[in-house]
This record gives C-alpha cells, structure tokens and sequence, in this order.
C-alpha cells in the first residue's frame, strides 16, 4: 500500500506521456511553490501490517504515528520544516518490510524510520534502517538481543523489561503465589518473557513445575491444561496473544481447571477480547501499557486528547497499541525539532540519531527517554483485571484504580 | 512430574489427540479426494475451509445460528465455489509441467480469497463461542471438551459416509476409476472432467463443512487457511492418496502423537514428535497406512 503521494500514483497510469509530462511539470512548480511557503519538506517513512496477519495491531501503531506527525504539523513544532509521513503496508511479511524500507530510505530518501509490530519486523527493518544509517523507532518490539548488537540507529519505544517488572512483581509480591505455570508462544520476545520470568520466579522462591513453549497454529491445550492441573498450580502465566487466551480460557472453563489465578502476556487489554471472552474472561489478569483511562501519572490530559482526537480522526476507541505508535512519532518529532534548532535546513540523520538519544518527555505511554542501545528507560506496563466486562488496575499499588479480586472463584461456584 | 502421574497425563494426552485427529482427518478429506480424482494440489483449500468458517461466524454473530445448523450450507456454498474452479483448471493446457501449473493457479486462489477475507472482515481474530460446547465430558481426571468431541464425531461421521459412497454407489466407483486410470475410466464412458468437477464440488463441500467446526474450535482469520493446507497435506501423504479410511487412521494417529507429545513431553514437543511420528510410519509404509488399497 502507498499512500503517501496521490499524485505520484496518478503519474504511475497509461495517461499518455504529454499530459504526465504536464502533470509532472505542475507537481514541480506546486511543489516547490510549498516548499517555499512552509519550508523544506522532511519525509518519516512509516512501515506497518495494514494488511495479513497483524493487520489489526499494525493499522493501530500506523494510526497513533499518523496523529503524532498530524498534531506536529497542525501545531508548528517543527518550525521551517514540512513534516510528511510516507507509509507503506508490509504486509505481516518480513520480505515486504524490508523492500519497503529499502525503497523508503533508498529512493525516497526518508530522515527516519517507524513502526513495527513483533520481532521478526522489527529485526529485518532495523538492520535496513543501520545499513542506510538512519534512526529507525519501533513501535512494538521486546526481543532483547536486538538492542544488544550495538547497532547506532535502533531505538524502540517497547522493552521487556517493563514486562518483566510488572508480572513477577505481582506474581510474587501482590498474589504471592507459590506454584506458577509458564506457557510461552514461541515468538522470540514471548519466549524471553517465559525465560526472564521463571528465572525472576524461581529467585523468589516460587516453584515453577510447568514451564513450556508452543508453536502456533496449536489450538487444543487440554493436555497442557491436565499437567497445569496435576501440578497443582496456582497461577498460569500466559505469555502468549489474544487468540491463544480466548482458547485457553475457554478450555480452562470447559476441563473445569480452578486455578487461583491466571495472567495473560499480550492482547488481555484489547476490547475485543474482552467482548469475545465474555464469562470466561471474568477476573482474568491482563497487562497494558496504555489505554484509555489508563494513563502514565500526569498526562490524564494528554491522554484525554489523544482518545479524542483519535475518535474524532477514526470514529474509533483507539486501541492500546495506537500510542506506541504515537510515542515513537513524537519522539522522532522532537528530535528533528531539536536538531532543526541547532541549524541546517534538514536535519542529518547523524544529528537526529543524536537528538533521540537526549529525547525526554513526558508521554501517556510512559516518560520517553532512550539508553545507549535506544531502549526505553521508562516502558511501564500495568496490571488489570476483567472485572465484569471492564478493565480495572490493580498493579502496582500506586496505579491501582480498583480492588484485586483473587483467588478466583472456582468454575462450578461461578455457575 | 511425578512418574505414575504421567500414565493418565498420556492418556488424557491421547485422547484429545484422537478426538482431534479425527477432526484433522475432515479437514484433509477434501483436499485428499480432489488430488485423488483431478490430480490437482489444491493450495486454496484452506482458504475454501475458512469460506465456511466465516459463513458459520457471521451466522452466529448474526443471529447466534448453531454452527451444526450452518454445516449443510456452508457445505453447499463452497462446493459450489470450488466446482466453477473446474472451468479454470481446465484451461490449464496439458503439458509435462501440468502440476506445476495447477499449482500455482490453486495458489493464486489462494491469495485471492485471503485477500477477499481480509477485505471483507479485516485482519480481527474471530471465535464462535458456543455456550453448549463449553462443557466438559468424562470423569474428573479425564475430561474432553464438549466441542472438541462433537467437532471429532462429527468428522468420523462424515469420512465414514464418504467412503460409503465412494464404495458403494455407481458414483463413488466412477470417481474411483477415473482415479485409478483416467484413460481406461474414459474408455468406459466415464468422462474425466465430470469426475474432476464432482471431486472438486466435492472436495469443496468437505472444505465448507469442516468451516464452521474449525470456527468453534480454533480462532479465525483471513491467513488461518495455511494451516488447514498444511494439515491436510501432511495426512494426504501419511493416509495414502485417494484413500478415506487411511485418511481418517493418518489423522487419528497424527492428533494422537500431538496430544501425546503434549500430554507427556510439553507442548513445545508437538510439532516435533508428531512429525517423527509421520516419519516412522512412512519408512514402515511408503505409500501410505491403507497401502494397497483404494479408498
């Protein structure tokens, strides 16, 4: 998909080479009768799955990028320049991202790279955006060896660690649970997550005697679900997406396996699940970085106008990811306002690399400063609970919006 | 794990695995049978099984119609959908690289209809949530998902009354021959391309019925049909080509190596013994469980 430029997709028709040639003639005189006007025109080149697999998550981050740079752009932020974003659809497909940001920092010769949901995105996107030397911001990736190999222009908004931090603090802290499963997708940032999570478990003296991956395309857990159940565990930590819970719920209820507790990784937070989860989904635990009414501490109002702004736009709720697409455009806005500020009419992208890494913002997602290796210093994520339809906080304490509600009732007590 | 605890983990393990081979053993049926008949690799076949699972999820989100109840008609609606396929297909011209060439016009079938899914319902994962197979069946330490166990019977059902047919009736033994030799079967007056379209209507129907049990048991989306291809082919090559009953033993003994290897292994273990599983059991016999037999 390329929606940046109609007018170049008009050039792209059979019109004849007399009126293309006209065509292209008055693009030239009007383009660089707005360059005079508005000042030198800067391109962000947006990679994300509009359509295939992560078609939903992927339109979610290209819509919070699009109002970030529309928010720059309608308030002057970054005077003398004209902020463009340039998309293209990846597809879901690493083949696609890549030709993609090829032809967006090769041929069109974009400042910038964002966007990206799930590793095996990110990572080939990351490596074009080095070899062209241009920063690239993720919007959605935790893969930790990714910040690990030294690479200048990698940041992303996202990391692990704020998974980390807030599940095995609420496992062990809050539930204090003594017997926890772990199942795990075998996507490379979920595997982690299960990694990362026995080893902060196990150091807090909780017992882990399940701990699997799984492979997707794998839709009956019952098996799975006996083991869970003859290991008489109290938590099931789910690292694993939106579809694999409305599954796993399911099958918990149907088998009829109590369990006091249960914490899904990725996608609890989505409403759709929500809604598809139904009774099932009731006192399950989710975790989310932002959504609606669920804001970082003092950017409620932030908060409030980008929900607006956002309905206003889409004629939607945004979904939670729409922010990670938001916080990576603002910071990319933000660097080039302050390396604009210190001269040059367009930023270089050395000069640009430089100002992310002094960014330092406040943001609905959370404070938005980078480390050395361009990951979040800030990445927070929450605890909530399903609480009759309706996402409540529960952790940490200090963002808590309501009560946790734990052990759960047993399935047979719920009917 | 505890070692005596293992021994009903397994059993449990394997049967869900059974209970969901069966399924699988459905959901290959179809694609089994057209590359018995026309000789095509019907890559879109998954994608012609998600046709119905959407049809049985817009009735459901609709009007909370059964899944059972829309079986018959998505079962109808894709068969007829796959059999106007023939029209094309037999554009193909014959050729020594003729398989390829249906190849790649099932696989650009394919992508058409993913792309029309993606059109038509985005990207969104969908689900049919049946209150009535939220239940469990058996005794507390080995239990069965209710779904699971009616979306499995109801596969067996219907591979047992496909080789019925395909047995039994003067129907069913002109499809077989045309199988076994298109030229003798065309000798005998049966016409091959009538055969090809009735295998594909049929292998059609197999895909849009199996639809909307895999819209209760898994989670839908516009590139879930891969799987189910990739299923069906793996059961086609350990079933035998052409040939229900192995089908239906190919995909018993397929699910029961997954649930196994879950049930005792670890789910990360699935993919891995079930496809040595496959392995052993063709070095045991090449051509398939039901070697030496045809349907």
């Amino acid at each position: 998909m390329r929606r940046d430029c109609p007018l170049s997709s008009l050039l792209a028709r059979p019109v004849g080479l007399l009126p293309a040639g006209l065509l292209a003639l008055a693009a030239v005189v009007l383009g660089s009768a707005g360059g005079a006007a508005a000042g030198e025109t800067v391109l962000i080149g947006a990679v994300n799955s509009l359509t295939g697999r992560f078609a939903a998550q992927g339109t979610a981050v290209q819509r919070g990028l699009e109002l970030a740079v529309e928010e720059a752009k309608a308030g002057g932020r970054v005077p003398g320049i004209t902020l463009e974003l340039a998309t293209r659809d990846d597809e879901g497909r690493p083949d696609r991202a890549v030709a993609a940001a090829e032809d967006l920092l090769g041929r069109r010769g974009a400042v910038a790279l964002a966007g990206g949901y799930v590793d095996t995105l990110v990572g080939p996107l990351s490596e074009v955006a080095e070899r062209y030397r241009r920063p690239y911001v993720a919007t959605a990736s935790l893969d930790e060896r990714l910040s690990q190999r030294g690479y200048r222009y990698f940041f992303r908004v996202s990391s692990l660690a704020g998974y980390v931090e807030a599940m095995a603090g609420f496992v062990t802290d809050h539930l204090k649970a003594r017997r926890v499963a772990l199942l795990s997708s075998n996507t490379p940032g979920a595997a982690q997550l299960g990694r990362r999570l026995r080893e902060r478990f196990e150091r807090a003296g909780v017992a882990v005697p399940v701990a699997e991956t799984f492979g997707a395309g794998m839709a009956d857990f019952t098996p799975f679900l006996a083991r869970v159940r003859e290991a008489g565990v109290e938590v099931l930590v789910a690292n694993a997406f939106f579809a694999d819970h409305l599954v796993l719920a399911r099958q918990l209820r149907a088998l009829g396996v109590n369990l006091k507790g249960y914490l899904g990784a990725f996608g609890m937070e989505f409403p759709e699940v929500v809604k598809e989860l139904g009774g099932a989904g009731d006192l399950l635990f989710g975790t989310t970085g932002w959504q609606p009414g669920v804001t970082a501490p003092g950017t409620e109002e932030a908060s409030r106008a980008f929900v607006a702004a956002y309905r206003a736009r889409f004629g939607a709720e945004p979904p939670p990811l729409a922010m990670h697409g938001h916080a990576a455009g603002q910071a990319l806005v933000a660097a080039l306002r302050a390396a604009r500020a210190r001269g040059g009419s367009v930023p270089e992208p050395d000069a640009l690399r430089d100002e992310l890494l002094k960014v330092n913002l406040p943001h609905p997602l959370s404070r938005l400063q980078f480390n050395a290796q361009g990951d979040p210093l800030y990445y927070e994520r929450v605890i909530l609970q399903l609480q009759q339809g309706r996402p409540v906080v529960v952790y940490p304490p200090v963002r808590a919006t309501g009560r946790t509600i734990y052990p759960m009732p047993s399935w047979q007590d719920r009917r | 794990m505890a070692g005596p605890a293992l021994i009903p983990l397994a059993l449990q393990g394997a049967a869900s695995g059974l209970v969901t081979g069966a399924f699988y053993a459905l959901i290959a049926s179809g694609f089994a049978l057209v590359f018995g008949v026309a000789r095509a690799f019907n890559l879109a076949h998954g994608e012609l099984l998600l046709v119905g699972a959407y049809l049985a999820e817009r009735a459901w989100a609709w009007g909370r119609v059964h899944p059972l109840f829309v079986l018959p008609f998505a079962a109808l609606l894709v068969g007829a959908v796959a059999a106007s396929g023939q029209g094309l297909l037999r554009r193909v011209p014959p050729g020594p690289d003729l398989e390829l060439r249906v190849l790649v016009l099932t696989f650009g079938g394919s992508l058409l209809i993913q792309s029309l899914l993606q059109a038509a319902f985005s990207g969104d994962y969908r689900l049919i949530a049946v209150p009535s197979w939220d239940g469990a069946v058996g005794p507390p330490f080995f239990r069965l998902p209710a779904g699971r166990l009616a979306a499995g019977a109801a596969g067996a059902i219907i591979l047992l009354a496909l080789h019925a047919i395909l047995t039994r009736t003067t129907f069913g033994k002109a499809l077989r021959a045309v199988s076994a030799d298109r030229e003798a079967a065309s000798m005998m007056g049966i016409d091959p391309a009538w055969a090809d379209r009735w295998a594909l209507a049929l292998g059609g129907a197999l895909a849009g019925a199996a639809g909307p049990l895999f819209a209760a048991l898994h989670y839908i989306k516009p590139s879930a049909g891969a799987d189910a291809t990739v299923t069906a082919l793996v059961l086609t090559i350990l079933g035998g080509v052409g040939q229900m009953l192995g089908l239906l033993w190919a995909g018993l003994a397929f699910g029961a190596a997954e649930g196994l290897a879950v049930g005792w292994l670890g789910a990360q273990w699935r993919e891995a013994f079930a496809l040595a599983v496959l392995l052993a059991l063709l070095r045991w016999r090449g051509r398939g469980l039901a070697a030496g037999r045809r349907y």
